[in-house]
């Protein structure tokens, strides 16, 4: 039977953790934690061969081209259709997206260009990730994580975050997976006299804070409070970590990403290691969800200026210029399905990765739900009518599973509500609360 | 003094909602809720410009630790920056979040193990409490860009004492280092001085003038010989400043200084990531796109600081700083020297900038060339227009894409699109002139079989005797060339840039005076004096009482 213990070693390398996982201990305590996870694609989806074909009745669909790899577990996804996003306030398409996507509310207005040239500033609220972190304090060593691949190739801008701590506060996702992996798996617990040492050195840092907040004008602040707050966090997860035990959980080993152009620096945003970086970044988030150094996650693959190619499809052009061909444009279409067919056998590695965790009667999966989307619905039309969503896992049978909903005339609001629902926060708005009627009826 | 928006009433009634206008700071919304740190916001008539508190950037990061610690690379794993208008710096756009605060823990602590691997030679004394007081005074200094006041003396001295105490000298020190590397001192541009009676002025004081004139010139922290002229008053007065500026502007630390802007203000981090398709661009291998960036890098200098360069040389001569192997794929004269070298472009490459093989390959995708994406950069970037564009609702389906015609023509049903054309009129008969050159930036006389048409036109500009027909990359040069305009959206950037921030009107006299250096003295040095020793610079609006 593969246990945690071997399954860890199997994907990340020598385990030098403890043999009390903190999962593990969450079910002495009675209660596997819920985990939710949103995965982001740019620009869309090919509509002709992501939609899966509806059947009878909602468990009756077919699943098309793109979702192939994820057959196996087809009576464990479901699809929601019909949702609209509103969209609404400054920028260009794609960038009023992203900022509603996780949000449901607009973006400020602001001055960074999007790529149709609308001006806009960052998204008025906070994301639903961090929403949950506020209101459930997971007391994890990570609140929460936000992690991608290539996220700021291009351009760094409202059309390449997520995730929001607040009102016009973009949280920057991890893109290295070197980066991500020191983050997360900062080695064997420290020795004791480490841990004094980084606790007094961080309440040293607390007092250089106080000491500045006094001496500068009150419009600057707010900045340096808030960048204390974090400090705060910081210094108590130190404390956890320095508890004597680690993390407590397997370290997998240093992944190591090829340098490409001869600059003695690995290359983390190029086509050519784009794969190698997806994987390990997958790789990663599906330990952390399993040793819960985290609950709540987002995972963003590339950004919605979507400049990336993919070597290996049909068609070398970047993922933004080929999602903009029309659907009569056959060698684009079949670019544009290999495209997706690749995002969700990420999505399936994922599935694959946290299935062979084993947790309580069943694994790590059976209590995660994960959340495919984009910022907009069909990239040559650049609409958000019909946007696509799917849906993976049950979260422990709070989502209803394997069913192909549509929802016509509700806005994608509802989703966030039902999503935080789901995740124990009760509420039926969430974002802009003109665009909320309540819940989905997917919810068990 | 008015806002500078360009707006062309007779064009829009022809074009619908595309409104090309200077990019500026935004109106705010009344009542909108925004928790955008101040320097965004449209000034309401203040007498100076703001200044924000600024992050250090990465580079700046990078930079500054080496200077202080000669240890390399040091802002590995912290997070990418936000960027407004290409700049990476902005105040408004950079705050600290949770990952800034992990990556800044981590880097300390792999900074300061790295540092006391020579315990003695860092402190320069012997190992014990005085030794260490002293280096806190003397490496705070450094790190703070400014002496330490008392209180920060005793707080640095008390974790060094509480750590040495139990776990000796060596902890102390280490403590030390973590304590000032992760404080707000060092990771912000902390920028104080006297105020200035009832006007909300502060003029400021040497450090902070020192510590703005270094990053600006040198992307690096001052250094000791800065800092004790600063102290010692030499930077008070404006000849005393600009005596500084032009001998930091001869220092070789100003290349470094000058590369930070144009790789921002050209975007040229994305030649890390360049792909080109292998069977249009067979010659193309990840490490021309280094090459290419080295060549770009290269001229950029040479415009900025060479005795020969100066902004008249941003859009003529035929100079291409060539590889060996560039000189092969863009067939060039090979470099004498065997190595990156300038080399005579010849006749198809006369346009300065505008002819550089790296920039047209950078402004391109990777199967064709880019006609929007250069037509753009010339608007944004070296006119500093913005096109705003239709309300958002209006859909947008680009036609579809036929593969036996040239890439001008299949663009050109842009503009047979009502609401396409009510931006792309502007953009494309600029992006057109490039055609000439593919994907690669390499010169074509035909496409796909056809002849390349790159004629074009300007059609929007402040000056009205620059807009007109024009024919390829070097016929746009030349008329960039005497352009009032592109000399003050050049001086633009560099405010732009310099502050971290847009102007507000009280900096109009600033980027007047300064685009009034470039154009007379040519020199992008005796523009960069003209900024620092401006208002805009030598002062900071205070913002509410303390």
């Amino acid at each position: 039977m593969t246990t945690r213990r071997n399954f860890l070693r199997g994907i990340g390398g020598a385990v030098i953790g403890l043999p009390l996982l903190p999962s593990l201990r969450a079910r002495a305590q009675g209660a596997a934690p819920k985990r939710l996870v949103f995965m982001y694609a740019p620009n869309g989806v090919p509509v002709q061969t992501w939609w899966p074909t509806p059947g009878a009745s909602v468990r009756d669909f077919t699943l098309n081209e793109v979702h192939a790899s994820l057959e196996r577990y087809k009576g464990e996804i479901s699809f929601v259709g019909g949702l609209d996003m509103a969209a609404l306030g400054p920028g260009g398409p794609h960038a009023r997206g992203m900022g509603t996507a996780l949000t449901g509310v607009e973006l400020q207005s602001g001055t960074m260009p999007s790529n149709n040239g609308q001006l806009a500033g960052w998204a008025n609220g906070s994301s639903l990730d961090q929403h949950l972190v506020q209101r459930l304090e997971p007391g994890t060593p990570f609140p929460s994580l936000q992690l991608g691949v290539r996220a700021d190739n291009f351009r760094s801008t409202n059309m390449s975050r997520l995730s929001y701590a607040g009102p016009g506060q973009p949280l920057s996702p991890i893109s290295e997976p070197r980066t991500l992996w020191q983050t997360l798996f900062p080695g064997a617990a420290l020795r004791p006299e480490d841990e004094t040492l980084q606790l007094r050195v961080m309440d040293a840092v607390r007092a250089q804070f106080s000491a500045l907040r006094r001496q500068v004008p009150s419009d600057e602040r707010e900045v340096l409070d808030q960048h204390q707050a974090r400090v705060v966090e910081l210094q108590s997860r130190l404390a956890q970590q320095t508890g004597g035990s680690g993390n407590g959980c397997a370290a997998p080993t240093e992944p190591m990403v090829a340098d490409v152009n001869g600059d003695d620096e690995p290359d983390v945003d190029n086509d050519a290691t784009m794969r190698r970086v997806a994987e390990l970044q997958i790789d990663m988030l599906a330990t952390a969800l399993a040793c819960d150094l985290t609950r709540i996650a987002t995972f963003q693959f590339s950004n919605a200026w979507a400049r990336v190619s993919y070597p290996w499809v049909g068609r070398l052009a970047t993922n933004h210029d080929i999602s903009h061909t029309g659907l009569n444009d056959q060698i684009s279409q079949e670019a544009w399905t290999d495209i997706a067919t690749y995002q969700a056998e990420l999505l399936a590695r994922l599935v694959d990765a946290l299935k062979a965790i084993p947790e309580g009667d069943g694994t790590v999966f059976d209590n995660t739900l994960i959340v495919w989307l984009s910022e907009i619905a069909v990239g040559n039309t650049h609409t958000h009518t019909n946007m696509p969503y799917l849906l993976a896992g049950d979260l422990g049978g709070t989502i209803r599973k394997g069913e192909f909903n549509s929802f016509s005339g509700r806005y994608h609001n509802d989703l966030l509500v039902t999503l935080m629902n789901a995740m124990g926060v009760d509420g039926d708005r969430f974002g802009n609360p003109e665009l909320c009627q309540g819940p989905l009826s997917i919810l068990n | 003094m008015p806002l500078r928006l360009l707006v062309f009433p007779g064009l829009l009634a022809l074009a619908g909602a595309c409104v090309p206008e200077t990019l500026g700071p935004p109106t705010p919304t009344p009542g909108a809720q925004s928790a955008s740190p101040p320097g965004d916001t449209l000034d309401q008539g203040i007498p100076t410009g703001p200044a924000p508190l600024r992050l250090l950037t990465r580079a700046e990061y990078a930079a500054t630790v080496k200077a202080l610690l000669r240890i390399e690379d040091a802002d590995e794993g912290l997070p990418s920056e936000n960027q407004v208008v290409g700049f990476d710096n902005f105040a408004s756009a950079n705050a600290a979040t949770p990952t800034h605060v992990e990556a800044y823990q981590r880097a300390a602590v792999r900074i300061a193990d790295h540092a006391v691997e020579d315990l003695v030679g860092l402190t320069g004394c012997e190992e014990n409490a005085d030794c260490a007081h002293a280096f806190i005074a003397d490496f705070g200094r450094k790190a703070f860009r400014r002496s330490l006041d008392p209180e920060e003396e005793v707080l640095l001295r008390s974790v060094y004492d509480d750590l040495a105490s139990s776990q000796g000298h060596r902890a102390g020190v280490v403590g030390v280092l973590q304590a000032v590397l992760q404080s707000p001192q060092f990771l912000y541009r902390v920028e104080t001085g006297p105020e200035e009676a009832d006007q909300n002025i502060l003029a400021l004081n040497g450090p902070a003038l020192a510590t703005r004139l270094a990053y600006l010139l040198w992307n690096e922290t001052p250094d000791e010989a800065l800092l004790d002229q600063a102290e010692g008053g030499a930077l008070s007065a404006s000849e005393g400043l600009s005596a500084q500026a032009r001998s930091m502007l001869s220092d070789p630390r100003a290349r470094e200084g000058m590369e930070n802007f144009y790789a921002q203000l050209l975007e040229t981090k994305n030649f890390d990531s360049m792909t080109k398709a292998p069977q249009l661009y067979p010659r193309f291998a990840p490490d021309v796109a280094l090459e290419l960036r080295a060549s770009l890098h290269a001229y950029m200098d040479h415009v900025l600081l060479d005795p020969s360069g100066g902004w008249s040389t941003l859009f003529a001569g035929d100079q291409v700083w060539a590889t060996p192997r560039l000189a092969n794929i863009y067939e060039l004269p090979t470099p004498t020297s065997g190595a990156l070298g300038p080399v005579s472009g010849g006749v198809k490459r006369t346009g300065g900038l505008l002819t550089q093989p790296a920039l047209l390959a950078l402004l391109a995708k990777p199967d064709r060339s880019g006609p929007i994406a250069r037509g753009v950069f010339v608007l944004e970037r070296l006119l500093c227009q913005h096109l705003q564009s239709p309300p958002p609702g209006t859909p947008i389906v680009p036609p579809e894409p036929v593969f036996d015609r040239t890439t001008r023509e299949r663009f050109e049903q842009h503009t047979e699109d009502a609401e396409c054309a009510s931006c792309h009129q502007y953009i494309d008969p600029v992006g057109f002139l490039f055609e000439h050159y593919d994907g690669m930036g390499a010169w074509r006389d035909s496409e796909n079989g056809f002849p390349v048409d790159a004629s074009g036109a300007l059609t929007q500009t402040e000056d009205p005797t620059l807009r007109g027909a024009l024919d390829g990359a070097a016929s746009l040069a030349e008329r960039l060339s005497s352009a009032d305009e592109v000399g003050r959206c050049m001086a633009t950037q560099w405010f732009r840039y310099a502050m971290g921030r847009f102007e507000t009107r009280s900096d109009f006299e600033t980027i007047d005076a300064m685009t009034q250096s470039l154009l007379a003295t040519d020199r992008f040095e005796e523009m960069l004096v003209t900024l620092v020793t401006s208002t805009s610079f030598t002062t900071r609006f205070s913002g509410a009482e303390p």
